[in-house]
């Protein structure tokens, strides 16, 4: 791995800078589409941004029954969690700039912990604060955390047994669904709906605002965070929005636009770049937007048992359809 | 309480909830014991938002006491002038026309209308669907067009004024008025769809049960009442004003629910809407010509009928959208009541708040919170404050011990 390649990786595309604007733009898209959809005008499309600068001038308060160390840790890991996500993650293409991918290490393991890091992350700062609005809401989110993994690494092992490998780059160039019979595109189909449905449990909006809650725990988590600390949990949450969707995108809708276009070159990777990020926006407008938009806030309980019941059966039945298609209908094992 | 949040360890979680909360609109304090989500114990307390209403109005005259009436609380503010009016002329034995009892059927019903769409928004910012909120408020925006337009106030309107309305409702209006009611009426089974049938919905209102036993014994009113399965409604028990002609013309009766649950206080508050749109197109119908005031004159030509009347009490009862609004006057010559005295419904649905919560997740609070409809700045009448500017809290038997104190008469 070029270190040169490495640090403009993680620093500008596809890490950070790509993340920020990205992230922070999809954030100000969604808000605009939730006000339309609601019957107002809504903010510009840049107040994120707006909002971001605004919260790092702002003080920031450590209360004084809280960890300070782990209180101020807590938004760093979360933002540098995400950002390393994103390494991981094939923007459209595997090739120059994506230096852990093309290297070959992009392992969906890593990613699936990764992925539990900011809620983790969360969970530190909240415990660290010493609110019992906080504390309430760090046991909410740990719940959530339980409910939504299990479906999730169910998805991705299935994925991955199908594919034959935990390598995302290689999963991203076979398009596993490709692979088998009608069955087997059925059960992908199952398991990207099961994938699409821990989307809003993972941002938490709509039925799954449930940590934060604004109207029963004032925040939950971040009811003690201001300043510079607020500002970074609010990226995280911003960038994790477009991650998770990106993860998506990358394991199912991975198809590039090139190919078709009879394309080569740094031109072929910004029409796939494009075009991934179309598809990026399609999935966040499908389960940020319009779950925000159109459902009511469940109780913790409901939620859990929507996951574990509900997109569980949705996601083992996806599996067994792909081993049913692998084992007796393929013929190749 | 104060004991109850200095005692030092507990098995459970312990919260405050308020004076300032998101959950909460208005200044009141909860106190919880969790496990877990679950509420074991809670503990309510009043007081953060007393106004001195009654005393103001004690140095005002009769007509000068509409506004401040009205002014009780933001939400009901015709119920509250219009107990007060009933109340005066109830005991200086006015007679209101029946062209004006028809207008004040039309206004408070607006206000019932435009209260029920409100709270359901906020019932739906309270489950986390902020897109009700939005819509149901554009919805309440035309009633309040029309309160401007037939009465010239879209907040407080000053329709009442003793012994009649202040202003008469002119024939050029009427049309106005029966299109936004139709258009409301194309608007709303779609509301009625998303909080009876939605999946998510009613998963949340399914919550802060309260039986009917429990609703009599804490005597509640209002839709809480009806939620419950308690037939209660001034409106048709009573039969005041145009209420008894209508009553006894179409047959309205209390809309009821017998689960008990925020879906069964939401349910009552829909159809009430409903209902109320009906009734103010059979008023608008029905209403006759004639004078709308009983006092010929001015302001100081209803002073000086009032200032006679002496040695006078009465009760002005009447169903907000909240519940039953009571209204005391003593007349005792003067240009203003010797005494006024208005009981808030909110006064006897925030005793069911307790019952409600206790068992329900932290989730809950606020959409159970939420269904009683509280205005808790209208409950807030009095304030003990001893000499170090210390507030307290008067027990049962004291407060038992000082109105016999005060009322006691030698025979």
């Amino acid at each position: 791995m070029n270190v040169a390649e490495a640090i403009i990786g993680l620093f500008v595309f596809p890490g950070f800078l790509f993340l920020f604007i990205f992230g922070l733009l999809f954030q100000g898209i969604n808000r605009k589409l939730i006000a339309r959809l609601q019957g107002r005008y809504g903010p510009p499309v840049i107040q994120p941004f707006y909002d971001f600068l605004k919260l790092l001038g702002k003080e920031n308060i450590v209360p004084r029954n809280a960890n300070s160390f782990w209180f101020n840790l807590a938004p760093i890991i979360a933002v540098a969690s995400v950002v390393t996500l994103m390494l991981y993650i094939p923007v459209g293409y595997v090739g120059p700039l994506s230096p852990v991918l093309s290297s070959g290490f992009g392992d969906l393991i890593v990613i699936l912990y990764l992925f539990a890091l900011p809620a983790i992350a969360l969970i530190i700062g909240a415990s660290a604060s010493g609110s019992p609005y906080a504390a309430i809401g760090a046991q909410r989110e740990l719940s959530m955390l339980i409910s939504y993994e299990f479906p999730l690494a169910i998805a991705i092992f299935a994925l991955a047994w199908r594919a034959g490998t935990f390598d995302i780059a290689e999963i991203f160039m076979k398009q596993p669904w490709t692979l088998g019979g009608p069955l087997n595109a059925l059960g992908f189909l199952l398991i990207f709906l099961t994938a699409l449905s821990v989307i809003p449990g993972k941002v938490g909006v709509g039925a799954f605002d449930i940590p934060e809650a604004k109207e029963e725990l004032a925040g939950g988590p971040l009811v003690e965070y201001s300043g510079r600390n607020l500002a970074l949990f609010e990226l995280a949450h911003y960038m994790k929005m477009f991650v998770a969707s990106a993860f998506v995108v990358a394991l199912f809708l991975g198809a590039p636009l090139s190919p078709l276009l009879g394309l080569s070159g740094a031109s072929a990777i910004f029409v796939d770049v494009l075009w991934f990020l179309f598809k990026v926006f399609i999935v966040i407008f499908f389960t940020v937007t319009l779950v925000a938009a159109v459902t009511a806030r469940l109780k913790i309980t409901q939620a859990v048992t929507f996951y574990w019941f509900v997109v569980d059966a949705l996601a083992i039945v996806g599996l067994i359809l792909i081993a049913v298609d692998h084992f007796f209908l393929s013929g190749v094992v | 309480m104060s004991e109850v949040i200095k005692k030092g360890y507990s098995e459970f979680v312990r919260i405050p909830i308020g004076p300032i909360h998101p959950a909460l609109h208005e200044p009141y304090y909860f106190f919880f014991e969790l496990d877990g989500e679950e509420i074991k114990n809670v503990w309510m307390q009043s007081g953060g938002v007393h106004r001195g209403m009654e005393a103001l109005a004690l140095n005002r005259n009769y007509l000068q006491i509409i506004p401040i009436a009205e002014r009780i609380c933001g939400i009901c503010s015709n119920s509250h002038p219009l107990a007060y009016t009933m109340a005066v002329e109830d005991a200086a034995g006015i007679e209101v026309p029946e062209r004006a009892q028809y207008i004040r059927v039309i206004a408070q019903e607006l206000e019932r209308i435009h209260s029920h769409i409100l709270w359901a928004g906020l019932g739906g910012h309270a489950i986390g669907l902020d897109t009700a909120f939005y819509y149901l408020w554009r919805l309440r925006e035309d009633v309040l067009d029309i309160w401007e337009l037939l009465f010239g106030g879209r907040v407080t309107h000053a329709v009442n004024w003793i012994g009649g309305t202040k202003k008469d409702i002119k024939e050029e209006d009427i049309p106005k008025v029966l299109r936004m009611l139709k258009n409301l009426r194309k608007a709303l089974p779609e509301v009625v769809d998303a909080f009876l049938h939605d999946p998510t919905i009613v998963r949340r209102l399914r919550a802060g049960v309260l039986t009917r036993r429990d609703a009599l014994r804490l005597s509640a009113v209002g839709p809480t009442a009806r939620g419950s399965g308690v037939k209660k409604d001034a409106r048709w028990g009573y039969g005041a004003l145009a209420y008894g002609n209508l009553r006894d013309d179409y047959g309205y009766k209390p809309i009821i629910h017998h689960d008990g649950d925020v879906y069964a206080k939401t349910y009552v508050r829909l159809m009430e809407v409903e209902q109320s749109i009906d009734i103010i197109e059979k008023a608008l119908d029905d209403m006759p010509s004639g004078p709308y005031r009983a006092i010929e004159g001015k302001a100081p030509k209803v002073i000086a009928t009032l200032k006679k009347v002496s040695g006078a009490e009465g009760i002005g009862r009447h169903e907000a959208p909240r519940g039953e609004v009571i209204h005391y006057v003593r007349m005792e010559g003067g240009e203003g009541p010797y005494r006024w005295r208005p009981r808030a419904p909110s006064l006897n649905n925030n005793f069911t708040l307790p019952v409600m919560l206790k068992g329900c997740q932290v989730a809950d609070i606020p959409i159970v919170v939420a269904s009683i409809d509280p205005c808790f700045s209208c409950t807030d009448r009095m304030t003990f404050i001893d000499e170090n500017h210390r507030k307290f809290v008067l027990s049962y038997e004291q407060l038992v011990q000082i109105s016999r104190e005060a009322t006691w008469r030698d025979a």
